[in-house]
């Protein structure tokens, strides 16, 4: 058999490795800075000061979170699974990259299209869909990288040297398979106009939030979840140099994994106006899918077995991140039943449980493998173990004090929510009681979160130290014959598929696919699965305008608008939400997350002037809020001209707006602002005055306060909840 | 022929299944039922009886082995089951020579033929059997009906609040009256309750000034019982001012101590704060 000289592509490694740690600081820090807002509101006032209000949100708490998810997820675990999927991809198939310029491309595609996902976002360009905040033109820009990476990928496998499959590479082909599927059809939305940013989602409401928790689950499932196993599989066994413990088990659990993960979806939707049938699947799924996840975690951890963990930093940290991993994915079907997601779902209980697997089995892998390859790369051994160490100590211990606060809180948040006095009224019936007694959760959670971000630096001092030490290859030399052939043969049919990456490819595909047809298409399709609830209007221009107000701020991050069917909710909130209440919802909205009340039934709760006041100082309404201000809002003039634009594009999207009211959309906007202004002008005689002066003092650059964004705004709150009173 | 699961681990999984099912389908109910439980001892029963018939068979195939081969399955059934099973998933590392090891040429790593973890597979099959359980539970009764669930707790909760008032009243438009003990309590529930529009000292802030002689809605002759009115009909005027009363919102006995701090306050402003400029007409009560 011949053999043949050939070169690995180390540089390619070297630059997402550099990227993952770059954005990985970063995402800690903007997590860092949201959860410092949540217990101190006024940090951009202090920053900005009087500037605020001409700031245009750019310090806005809703944008800053969307960043964090979006640099944390895609940033810095999207460039470690490039970075190790391509060390790894070259050796176990004992070839080069398929293209350097497709490696090049990919690695400056992603970055690229991280750098716009900040830009856009902080200017508040977004769809406010979990995880898929990027607007259209970024949506197409990572569909087109992601379909490099795939070309890239599989290119690669067809020029293998070696004949079978490993267990990492059936993972990274279906993390590909089904996030082109997932990410494609979950940013199906239609552009206002071509040189616009916005576009509208094609599926509404109830539609719209099965298909976004649908991709939202999988996203963790097929980012954060099904790669990283990859990763496992390959850099445990190579830095312990142990054995992968069952090669069964591998496939058991991978084929199981993939097939049951893609149901669970519905779980992120228990007791919301999602049909009762998909809600039953999205638990029962959820629970099958405990022993599958475990696959993985046992493999992981007996692979492990008899190695010296004690002794090296790198294995401590995979021992952690697949323990996290395994308790994570225990919690998750316990979060899935009803009966704890009626008391945990919408409170940190969620975010706690979502940190565990970002911040223990996600960053631990990733920072075991980059300190594994920082000394393969650079030929070298860590500067410091020791400083390795500290470093695992701080992040565990963040991890610790970051998870441990946030469901104690949950659980007490829960307790004051649902208390009830014997005469059956609220024993707090305002929501800031429990928001008070969160702060101190917040405070022990920030110093977690600090504890990680402190472990990182270290990490990267100690790297800049090993890299000084040693020398880097950029094409590393080694040699193969043509084609590896095993000895082993075919015991297992699966035997037979390790050997056509193509046809595993489409299998898995299939596999992936199975689950969210039969769960989408029926709600899609069945016209009884959203019954019909005649007083339900579409929005009014001046309202359409300010829910794209309220898309831009993402007051959805701290607000939902899903009553489920409690008697707490109902009580505090108002009748609970029906399906047939948000046909006309592009993008639905009801929010994950309830940092603030529940807004579905807002519209007339309070008074359009304390909304004014409420958005200008929201402690000025309600003391020990910690809600951030938006003055700008009330500062800015509306954006008016896209209107009717927008308008057409929904009538696309079947909301039945009739050509008369397109055409006449600014007079109704008119007619609306006119009348919200002279509401808040009867009931807060002060802020007539205020704007008097300002009147005044600008002269012929005065904006009226009817032409303002808070008006459309309050239009929409307003509007809120109403279609449903009416009837009643 | 494999070694034995000893007779306990059999009836306790075959009994949890069935609880977990009965709990399932009956929502919880009929749980300490005599039948039910009666129902429990006969399985037992039936399972002890058909555990004996099967280690009858069992010993009777086991004269069909070799020597060797049943000496080494009575060595097995002989040892404990926990350590048994312990072993299917952290098994020895001396047994490993024994263990097939594969080499596809990944890169140096070595993938082991080790057996799946006994105790894994039992969760992944108690998994699916709960799943089935549940999902048919699902189509065929109540169960995780979510609005369902919602209208038994609603209807629970009415008949314990009829049972409440039953023993303690509550105050109507005229039975309710200004009582100066209730002062302190009226205070916390305004502060919650209508602190947002009217201020933490009742001075007025988006609502009316309620420190002062000036009133927007006037529906009785005598103050507390205007007070007392407009908490329970709400506003004509002002659809923020809604009937708390009405709407169940706040009950009878609750706005009898705001309405009492309400008056409290306004008959002991001595000046009007700072508070909201004066709305309404000037009025001047019977009490």
């Amino acid at each position: 058999m011949q053999i043949q000289k050939f070169y690995y592509d180390n540089k390619i490694v070297k630059s997402f490795l550099y990227a993952t740690i770059l954005w990985g600081i970063i995402g800690f820090i903007a997590g860092l800075t949201i959860a410092l807002l949540l217990f101190n509101p006024d940090i951009p006032e202090l920053i900005l000061g009087k500037n605020l209000k001409f700031s245009n949100g750019i310090l806005g708490f809703g944008r800053l979170r969307a960043l964090h998810t979006t640099t944390a997820i895609f940033a810095f675990i999207g460039n470690i699974i490039f970075a190790g999927s391509y060390y790894s991809l070259q050796r176990l198939l004992k070839t080069r990259m398929y293209s350097d310029f497709l490696s090049l491309l990919h690695f400056w595609g992603w970055q690229l299209f991280i750098v716009l996902s900040w830009i856009t976002f902080l200017m508040g360009i977004n769809t406010s869909k979990e995880y898929a905040e990027h607007e259209w033109p970024l949506d197409i820009m990572i569909t087109l990288v992601w379909l490099i990476y795939g070309i890239n990928m599989i290119g690669t496998i067809l020029n293998r040297r070696v004949k079978h499959l490993y267990v990492s590479i059936w993972f990274y082909i279906s993390t590909w398979t089904a996030m082109i599927m997932l990410h494609i059809l979950n940013n199906l939305e239609l552009p206002i106009s071509l040189t616009s940013f916005k576009s509208y989602s094609i599926y509404a409401g109830v539609q719209d939030a099965l298909i976004q928790w649908w991709y939202g689950h999988n996203a963790v499932a097929f980012i954060l979840t099904t790669p990283i196993l990859g990763l496992m599989y390959y850099f445990i066994p190579k830095a312990s140099g142990k054995p992968v413990f069952s090669y069964r088990l591998s496939i058991i659990h991978f084929w199981s994994l993939i097939f049951i993960y893609i149901w669970a979806g519905p779980h992120h939707l228990i007791y919301t106006s999602l049909p009762g049938w998909a809600q039953a699947l999205g638990t029962v799924f959820s629970i099958m899918l405990l022993a599958p996840s475990w696959g993985g975690m046992l493999n992981g951890l007996l692979t492990l077995r008899g190695s010296n963990v004690k002794k090296n930093p790198i294995l401590k940290f995979f021992v952690v991140s697949v323990i996290c991993y395994g308790m994570a994915t225990f919690e998750g079907p316990l979060l899935a039943t009803k009966t704890l997601n009626s008391i945990v779902h919408f409170t940190d209980w969620i975010v706690a449980h979502a940190h565990l697997g970002t911040l223990g089995w996600n960053g631990f892998m990733t920072f075991g493998i980059i300190y594994w390859l920082i000394e393969k790369l650079w030929n070298t051994k860590l500067f410091s173990l020791k400083l390795a160490n500290i470093h695992f100590w701080m992040g565990t211990l963040g991890i610790v004090l970051y998870i441990m606060p946030m469901y104690f809180g949950s659980v007490k948040q829960a307790e004051i929510l649902k208390a009830f006095k014997l005469d059956g009224t609220l024993l707090h019936k305002n929501f800031i009681d429990s928001v008070i007694a969160l702060k101190p959760f917040y405070i022990v959670r920030f110093i977690g979160g600090s504890l990680y971000l402190i472990g990182a630096f270290i990490m990267i001092y100690n790297i800049y130290k090993t890299i000084q030490k040693g020398y880097f290859i950029n094409n590393e030399m080694t040699e193969a014959p043509t084609l590896l052939k095993s000895s082993y043969h075919n015991k297992y049919f699966h035997n037979l598929l390790e050997r056509k990456p193509i046809q595993m490819t489409i299998l898995s595909l299939i596999v992936v696919a199975i689950g969210g047809i039969i769960e989408i298409i029926p709600t899609l399709v069945i016209k009884s699965n959203i019954p019909i609830i005649k007083n339900v209007k579409p929005y009014t221009p001046l309202e359409l305008e300010g829910r794209d107000i309220y898309i831009k701020e993402n007051c959805n991050s701290c607000h939902s608008q899903q009553i489920r069917p409690f008697r707490d909710e109902v009580v505090r909130y108002g009748e609970y939400s029906k399906a047939g209440e948000f046909i006309y919802d592009h993008p639905f909205l009801w929010g994950s997350k309830r940092t603030g009340p529940d807004l579905s039934r807002e519209g007339g709760k309070n008074p359009s002037s304390w909304h004014y006041k409420h958005m200008l100082n929201p402690r000025s309404t309600s003391p020990n809020s910690i809600m951030p201000k938006y003055p700008w809002l009330i500062f800015n003039e509306l954006d008016r001209s896209n209107i009717q634009n927008k308008m057409k594009t929904l009538v696309k999207l079947g909301v039945p707006y009739t050509k008369e009211e397109i055409k006449n959309a600014y007079k109704d906007m008119d007619i609306q602002s006119n009348k919200i202004v002279l509401d808040i002008y009867n009931e807060a005689t002060e802020i007539k005055k205020e704007i008097n002066i300002q009147k005044q003092q600008k002269g012929s650059k005065f904006i009226p306060l009817e032409k303002r964004e808070i008006i459309a705004l309050i239009a929409y709150l307003q509007r809120l909840g109403k279609d449903i009173k009416i009837e009643n | 022929m494999k070694p034995r699961i000893p007779y306990f681990i059999n009836i306790i999984f075959t009994l949890s299944l069935v609880i977990i099912t009965l709990f399932i389908f009956t929502n919880g109910k009929f749980f300490y039922n005599p039948i039910t439980i009666s129902i429990f001892i006969i399985i037992i029963i039936l399972l002890l009886i058909l555990e004996t018939l099967n280690s009858i068979i069992y010993n009777q195939k086991l004269k069909f082995l070799s020597e060797k081969e049943r000496s080494i399955l009575i060595k097995k059934n002989s040892e404990n089951y926990f350590i048994r099973l312990y072993k299917t998933g952290f098994c020895n590392p001396s047994n490993e020579d024994k263990i097939e090891k594969i080499d596809h040429g990944f890169d140096g790593i070595i993938e082991m033929d080790n057996e799946i973890p006994k105790w894994w597979i039992y969760i992944f099959y108690l998994t699916i059997i709960i799943s089935i359980n549940y999902i048919s539970a699902y189509f065929i009764t109540d169960f995780a009906h979510p609005y369902k669930e919602y209208e038994l707790a609603y209807n629970k909760q009415l008949s314990e609040i009829t049972s409440y008032e039953k023993i303690r009243p509550q105050a109507t438009i005229k039975t309710a009256i200004f009582k100066k003990e209730l002062i302190n309590e009226g205070k916390k529930l305004f502060d919650e309750n209508c602190a947002t529009c009217h201020n933490y000292d009742g001075s007025g802030n988006i609502g009316p000034n309620l420190t002062d002689d000036y009133w927007i809605n006037k529906e009785k002759d005598d103050l507390f019982k205007n007070i007392f009115y407009i908490l329970w009909n709400g506003s004509k005027n002002n659809p923020t001012m809604r009937a708390f009363g009405a709407l169940g919102e706040i009950k009878g006995n609750d706005l009898e101590k705001i309405a009492s701090y309400v008056y409290f306050i306004n008959k002991n402003a001595k000046t009007p704060q700072n508070g909201k400029l004066p709305e309404g007409k000037k009025i001047i009560w019977n009490k």
